[in-house]
């Protein structure tokens, strides 16, 4: 895994993925470093955090009793977070993720479906594309690549094969 | 003679009716025959005294008789001799083993044959007759040796004495090719039947042998094998009987048996060029023995079946196969002008039929995906064979004209930016081109967006605009920007939802893209100053989905600091968290027991539909939508909103973002274990050696991470 700087620093993509699937190895470190109580609301919280992390991240129409699973599971993990660790502070996505993440999810079935993910995937097509069109400024070369990406929209496999 | 445990005296006295056991022919050692009830015997037959003949012979060892051999005069009980299992597969590599060494012989060899056993030294072996090898036996022989034992290998000469010392030989004349296993094998179970002291031979029976009939060694000599004209075989010279060789013109011609054909056939000695012709006829008439009207099976119980043909239709009705179906469907694609894609798509095997032609129209879409250039569809159509290709080539620009007529294609270029001309008719034209491949895709609404407010009642339903209530068929659309690359441009992406796969780059159009160094409040309103009457017409004229109008539900998909902009919110702060959660520091009987629990002010519970997800975005279209009360900063304002939202949405609809949440947590989780491990160090070493601890151990942790995690 390479920590990627992105979003303050954060770890991005499947690198964020593969430290929750790894919080073994986290946990392990601390052995004998941290007092018994927060080690294990640590490793309770770790485990809350990876039931309801793939329901948060997956692409489709997550049911009714999963939706009510991942409630739980969130509050239960900032609940047991805020109890054990007095000096820590809900952050803004620590809120989102109890309060309105599961209200989300119940509304529309899912919440991965209405994220920025093609937003996100347009940053780096735009990049590859518009310097092949040409342009005296950047402006023109933008409007040039959007009326090469508006032909380009119904040449996608389901449009080809209308 | 080697026995185990019983003799051919003890089987006779131990068996009065039949015999299980047998002697191996190969071994000379005795053996029982596995049998139904032998287990039963053998229990019963050991229970009795140690030393009688009963319980030596339930002592043997149990073996398979491959090739039974009844080897008893007439009149004399015998013990039945036959090959074990064992000793027949040892045989059978022998032989072939040295079928491979040696190469293979006239077939027809006059081979001596040295009698050596007493009584037959007067006597001829019939000339020209495909003798088996004469069983010697007398009482009290001396076993067989290795070297003279005559059925180690059928083909091989075989020399019989005799008698001892006997200086005589005669020759017989013996077919090779293969050799007949069960003359020889059988020869021996004479020979030891011979304990008994007749001098027995065997006769071979026109079928297999498998059955063995004794006779006397003078009647061998002078009985001739009836010869069935009908299996005369036109073999090549060389093989088989050959008049030339035979010794006597009087002596019928040598025909080999089915036997001796079917082993030579085996090894080989018949796959000359020469031979087809013939071996086919064999063939012929052994598989296809013409139209027989049925066929008559006995039965072991007597009963005759008769077997007749009958032609009967598979199905009533005879429909088009599979393959001419899937024929069809290729050519419909490649008339379509898009089989390369179907190909594509699908990852199968083209299509047999003639070229693939695009439209000039799909030609034009290729390229503008695939970012060819013209010279580089000129290139590429000259490679492809040019007017060969089907590309085109004069179409091409009038068709791009005609392509970029429409105003969902349309592009406006303004001072902040490009954008589209018409997002509505953009949209339009993705979600008729989805029903037409039947791709639209249906996304309910729970009634979750119902949200009881603080007094527990039911909430007046705000038409907020973009929200249609969710007993109706709407359309979801998500509208996001962000900035990004290097020069920074914002992009403006718009995504319908009610599609397979939402989020693939086929399937969001990007509606604008505007250059510029920052996002702020007042570049955004800027960018979206071209936009948004787009958006609100959009809004109240909605889409057609297969002809019937349906409004759209308008979601922002953006960031977070971008969703701030957009709602005109100062964004997170310490009394505020997030922009659809009213500030916290006002009390409440909810923040009361939080503080009484944590002491701080700080959202923590597990309550759903709290009092303080009130939305500001109500009391703003309550009061009268876009104005602002009051100054920015002033409690007259709601909350921390700046200025009128930018796109007045409901807040509820506002997407959470999964990705930054769950990176979010990680980051915490992360930064808490250094906050335990220094809070644990600082209790018991002082605080300068925790934060000096909490430092170690981040490197630490970052090393982990790189390597394990």
């Amino acid at each position: 895994m390479r920590p990627t700087s992105y979003l303050d620093g954060l770890f991005i993509g499947r690198d964020c993925h593969t430290i929750g699937d790894n919080s073994a190895v986290i946990c392990d470190a601390l052995v004998g470093k941290a007092s018994q109580v927060h080690l294990y609301a640590y490793k309770q919280a770790w485990f809350l955090c990876y039931r309801f992390r793939k329901t948060l991240n997956r692409a489709c129409i997550i049911s009714s009793q999963e939706t009510a699973q991942f409630w739980m599971d969130a509050a239960a993990m900032v609940t047991l977070l805020k109890g054990s660790f007095p000096w820590l502070s809900i952050s803004r996505k620590l809120h989102i993720l109890m309060i309105h993440a599961p209200d989300f999810l119940d509304a529309f079935g899912s919440v991965w479906l209405y994220w920025e993910q093609g937003l996100e995937g347009w940053h780096g097509r735009y990049g590859q594309h518009a310097a092949r069109y040409p342009g005296a400024t950047s402006l023109e070369r933008a409007a040039a690549c959007m009326r090469a990406m508006a032909l380009a929209r119904e040449a996608g496999p389901d449009g080809l094969t209308r | 003679m080697p026995q185990i445990g019983a003799t051919a005296a003890d089987i006779l006295q131990a068996f009065p009716g039949k015999v299980w056991a047998y002697q191996c022919v190969e071994n000379i050692r005795f053996f029982l025959e596995p049998t139904a009830g032998m287990g039963t015997w053998q229990e019963w037959a050991r229970a009795q005294l140690l030393a009688s003949p009963l319980s030596a012979a339930a002592c043997l060892p149990a073996v398979q008789c491959r090739q039974a051999v009844q080897a008893s005069a007439a009149g004399v009980a015998t013990t039945p001799t036959g090959l074990g299992d064992p000793c027949y597969d040892r045989l059978k590599r022998e032989r072939r083993n040295e079928r491979a060494a040696a190469p293979p012989a006239s077939p027809l060899t006059p081979i001596s044959l040295p009698f050596r056993q007493a009584g037959f030294e007067n006597q001829l072996a019939a000339p020209g007759l495909p003798l088996p090898a004469i069983p010697l036996a007398t009482p009290g022989h001396a076993p067989f040796t290795e070297a003279a034992r005559p059925y180690s290998d059928a083909s091989a000469p075989m020399r019989v004495s005799s008698g001892v010392g006997s200086a005589q030989i005669r020759t017989i004349n013996r077919v090779h090719g293969g050799g007949c296993t069960t003359g020889s094998s059988s020869a021996v179970a004479a020979h030891m039947a011979g304990e008994c002291g007749a001098a027995t031979t065997v006769m071979l029976l026109p079928g297999h042998g498998r059955t063995a009939l004794t006779t006397s060694a003078p009647a061998v000599a002078q009985q001739t094998r009836p010869v069935d004209p009908d299996r005369r075989l036109p073999l090549a010279p060389g093989f088989g009987p050959s008049p030339t060789t035979a010794n006597l013109a009087t002596e019928p011609p040598q025909v080999p048996d089915c036997q001796q054909f079917l082993e030579g056939l085996l090894n080989g000695m018949y796959y000359a060029q020469r031979d087809e012709a013939v071996l086919e006829d064999i063939a012929n008439a052994s598989f296809l023995r013409g139209d027989r009207p049925e066929i008559r099976l006995r039965h072991k119980n007597g009963r005759v079946r008769v077997y007749s043909l009958q032609l009967s239709p598979r199905q009533a009705l005879f429909k088009v196969s599979q393959a001419i179906k899937r024929k069809a469907a290729a050519r419909r694609l490649t008339e379509d002008g898009c089989g390369v894609a179907a190909r594509l798509q699908r990852g199968g095997m083209p299509p047999s039929g003639g070229p693939v032609r695009l439209s000039a129209s799909k030609q034009v879409r290729l390229v503008a995906a695939l970012s060819m250039s013209r010279v580089g569809f000129n290139r590429w159509r000259s490679a492809s064979g040019a007017a060969r290709s089907g590309l085109a080539s004069s179409p091409f620009l009038p068709a791009r004209r005609e392509m970029n007529s429409p105003p969902g294609k349309k592009v406006i270029v303004t001072r902040p930016g490009a954008h589209l001309a018409s997002l509505t008719a953009a949209i339009q034209e993705r979600v008729t081109a989805l029903c037409d491949a039947d791709l639209f895709v249906e996304r309910p609404v729970r009634d979750a967006l119902a949200v009881p407010n603080e007094a527990g009642t039911a909430a007046a339903f705000v038409a907020h605009p973009g929200s249609p209530p969710s007993t109706e068929q709407d359309m979801q659309v998500t509208l996001g920007l962000d900035k990004g690359e290097d020069p920074a441009t914002v992009k403006i992406v718009a995504t319908i939802i009610n599609q397979p796969h939402p989020n693939s780059p086929f399937n969001t159009m990007m509606v604008g893209v505007c250059p510029c160094g920052n996002d702020t409040d007042e570049e955004l309103a800027s960018m979206l100053g071209t936009l948004l009457p787009q958006v609100s017409a959009l809004l109240r004229d909605g889409v057609l989905v297969r002809g019937v109008r349906r409004l759209v539900r308008l979601m922002p998909g953006c960031d977070y600091a971008a969703q701030c902009n957009v709602v005109e919110q100062n964004g997170a702060t310490a009394t505020q968290r997030c922009l659809r959660s009213q500030r916290a520091w006002w009390p409440s009987k909810q923040q009361a027991s939080l503080d009484a629990i944590y002491g701080t002010l700080q959202y923590v519970t597990g309550g759903r539909h709290l009092p303080e997800a009130t939305h500001f975005t109500d009391r703003m279209v309550i009061a009268g939508g876009t104005p602002a009360v009051g100054e920015p900063g002033t409690p007259e304002q709601h909350s921390s909103v700046v200025r009128s939202p930018l796109l007045a949405v409901n807040s509820r609809q506002i997407g959470t973002i999964p990705l930054d949440t769950t990176q979010g947590i990680n980051h915490r989780f992360l930064r808490l274990a250094i906050e335990m491990m220094m809070v644990s160090r600082s209790a018991t070493e002082g605080a300068a050696d925790g934060r000096q601890a909490a430092a170690a151990f981040s490197l630490e942790l970052v090393k982990l991470h790189q390597e394990k995690v």
